[in-house]
Formats: structure tokens, sequence, C-alpha cells
């Protein structure tokens, strides 16, 4: 018999021993595992259902453990894992307002915003399409813009990692990724390639065991494919640590 | 934040405000001025990933700075289909970014045709759509055409 006490969302956990009654005397703690996705874009920027596609692939890979990075390993029967769609900073809090996060995943546009002179400036999730307040989340300080500030660090586990998928997260002087990382002060992972991204439907490119080949950058997914990838365009993908 | 974003202004357009301040016009750049900044098209890396966004990457920032005075030069460029060193979800030509820097200066009510006059069949409902109507032979002379007389009026 395992120890009582432990609730639904809490199950007691059982370990392999020597009996059939062994059992921890602690309840293993529900951690939670977040995918959001931004909004599409407009015009040429438009992803349509892409961005969605590619967080439900990865939810998939999440919990079958097939994501071939370091993420945190997903305990099915005592985790929980959530996609949820994103269009404001706002949106980006909730869903890790649950508290215990133990990884939180980006899909959508990214990339350096203007800066004070010439030169690019701070990285920014472009999380929604229109032009509207708390739609971008980056320190640069528009009516736009909310800074990482606004993500409570302390919904967080101290074992907790963040990924981020969209173009250019992890590139630049002051990429989006080290604003999260400053604020959360967990590990951020984003990609360190320069330029855009594209979809892919092959999950070597995808998990980033070979580089980009220009049949990849001449065939954009099918439409009905159902696994696809957000990877940069040149060379590996490759995920920076912040 | 508000500080941030003052210092943002005042930077991005000290030049304008250093000429008000002392009572001179900035000098409207020569069509020679015009023409080298826009044949720098081809140097443009990046594009804004959202509509309203300012361009960040220099070359467009620019460009797009010299507003209506370099739109007789990216329409010319709609037709041209040499490769450009952009890339975000497609391989844009630099067409294709004439038409992006076109739209950004007039923040035109439609896309890719600014009066609407064109539409693109609807295959997928995202950026794959446009990839296959301007691919498709004839398109960009006609989204040439409709910039021409769109910005004649505008």
């Amino acid at each position: 018999m395992c120890v009582s006490g432990c609730s639904r969302s809490q199950p007691p956990q059982r370990t392999i021993g020597p009996g059939p009654t062994d059992c921890t005397t602690e309840c293993p703690v529900q951690r939670n595992f977040v995918i959001v996705y931004g909004d599409p874009g407009q015009g040429a920027h438009n992803a349509g259902r892409l961005f969605q596609l590619a967080a439900n692939t990865h939810e998939r890979e999440i919990q079958a453990g097939s994501f071939p990075k370091n993420t945190p390993a997903f305990v099915a029967g005592i985790d929980r894992i959530a996609v949820t769609h994103i269009s404001t900073v706002a949106d980006l809090v909730s869903p890790v307002s649950v508290g215990d996060v133990v990884y939180l995943a980006y899909f959508g546009h990214s990339g350096p915003s203007r800066g004070l002179g010439l030169e690019p400036g701070p990285g920014a999730l472009f999380i929604g399409d229109a032009a509207s307040p708390g739609s971008n989340l980056t320190i640069r300080g528009t009516e736009f813009d909310r800074p990482a500030t606004d993500i409570p660090a302390d919904k967080f586990r101290t074992d907790a990692q963040v990924r981020l998928f969209g173009c250019r997260g992890g590139f630049g002087l002051d990429p989006i990724a080290r604003q999260m990382a400053d604020q959360l002060r967990i590990a951020v992972y984003a990609y360190t390639n320069h330029g855009g991204s594209l979809f892919t439907t092959d999950p070597a490119l995808g998990h980033g065991r070979r580089a980009v080949k220009k049949a990849d950058i001449d065939t954009p997914p099918a439409r009905n494919s159902t696994s696809v990838w957000l990877v940069p365009i040149n060379g590996s993908p490759t995920f920076g640590r912040f | 934040m508000l500080g941030v974003f003052g210092a943002w202004l005042i930077t991005a357009h000290l030049d304008r405000w250093q000429s008000l301040a002392s009572g001179i016009e900035p000098p409207s750049p020569t069509p020679e001025q015009v023409q080298g900044i826009v044949n720098n098209i081809y140097l443009i890396q990046g594009l804004p990933q959202k509509n309203g966004e300012q361009q960040w990457d220099v070359h467009a920032y620019k460009i797009s700075q010299l507003g209506k005075l370099a739109a007789p030069m990216l329409i010319e460029k709609l037709t041209d289909e040499s490769p450009s060193q952009v890339f975000e979800l497609f391989s844009y030509t630099i067409g294709d970014v004439a038409l992006a820097l076109l739209t950004d200066i007039y923040r035109a009510p439609d896309w890719p045709s600014p009066d609407g006059s064109i539409q693109m069949r609807k295959n997928f409902g995202d950026f794959r759509d446009y990839v296959e109507f301007i691919r498709s032979k004839g398109t960009r002379k006609q989204i040439q055409q409709s910039w021409k007389i769109y910005s004649q009026t505008h």
C-alpha cells in the first residue's frame, strides 16, 4: 500500500524495490510544461497555422521524450503539459502563473527591433500581430512593449528551462533570450543562427542533426503536413544557452 | 520605461530635430542620393517580423526614411527576380523586398496590390499563398502596374 494523503495532482510515487509494497513516503510534485505559440503574422509574414502545428509537434515529442535536447523529462501521469495560443505578454504570463513551471517553449515571430541609432536594437518576441499595447516582449520600451520583468520568476522551478524557437532569439547584441535569462535566472535556450527561419517536415533537420539545404528552402511544408519544425535558415539549427 | 522610449525618440529623430531647432529644414536628398540608397536594397539582411514595426536593418531603414521619394525606384524593382539576402519564412527576391518596403512606406489598405485590385488564391492561408502567387507568370508586372497607379494618387 502506498502512502495516503497524496492529492490527485500529487499521486503517490511507486518505486521499484524488493517487495510489492515499496513506496516512497513523499508525494511527487506535479510539474508544468508550458508550450505557447504567438499570432501568425500578417501579409508575407503570415505563418497561418504553422506555429500551432510546430507547437503541437513539440508537445508530442516532449511527452514521448523524443526531442533530442536536454529538455526536462516529462513524467506521464504526474506532470502536466499544455499548449496555448498567446497574443500578448499578459497571455504569456497567464499559463505560467500556474506555478511549478519546469519548461516553457515559444513558437512565433521574434527578432531584433529598431535600435537607437542605425544598428539593430534589442531583441523581441513579437507575440501579437497587431500593433497594440503589450503585444511585444522586449526591453525596448515603446507603448507596444512589455519587459521580461512582467514574467513572474517565482513561478518557475530552479531546474526549469525556457526554449525559444523563433527567428534570431539568441542572435544579436541584446537578444530576447538574454533578457529573459536575466529576469528568470534559469537556463534560456534560443537559436544563435543569423537570418530568418523556415518550417520543415524533416525531423533530422528539426532536431538539428543536419544543416539546411537548398531543397529545404525551395520546398515549404505540404498542405497536409501534421508534423513540422521551425528552424533557422543558416546552417545547422544551433541552440545557445543564456 | 518612458525614459528608454524618450531616448529612442530623440536619437531616431536627432538630425531632424536639430534642423528644426536651428530653423533650417534638412535638405532633401538629391536624385543621385536616393538612387544610391535604394540601390543598396541588395544589402538588406532582414525585415521586421510584424507590420508597423520600424525597419531594424540599416539599409532598409535608410530606404524607408526616404519615404515616397524612394517609391519610383522601388516600383521599378518589383519585377526584379534576382535573389536578396532576406529569408523570412521564404526566400525573398529583390522584388519581394521592394514590395515589403513599399508596403511599409505607404501603409496601403491592401496587400500585395495596394488597392486590392489583385487578389491571391488562398490555398494555404499563409505565406505559401504569396509564394505561389508571386511566382506565377505575369504577376509581378500586374503588381507593379497597380503600385504605379496607386503611388500617383497617394
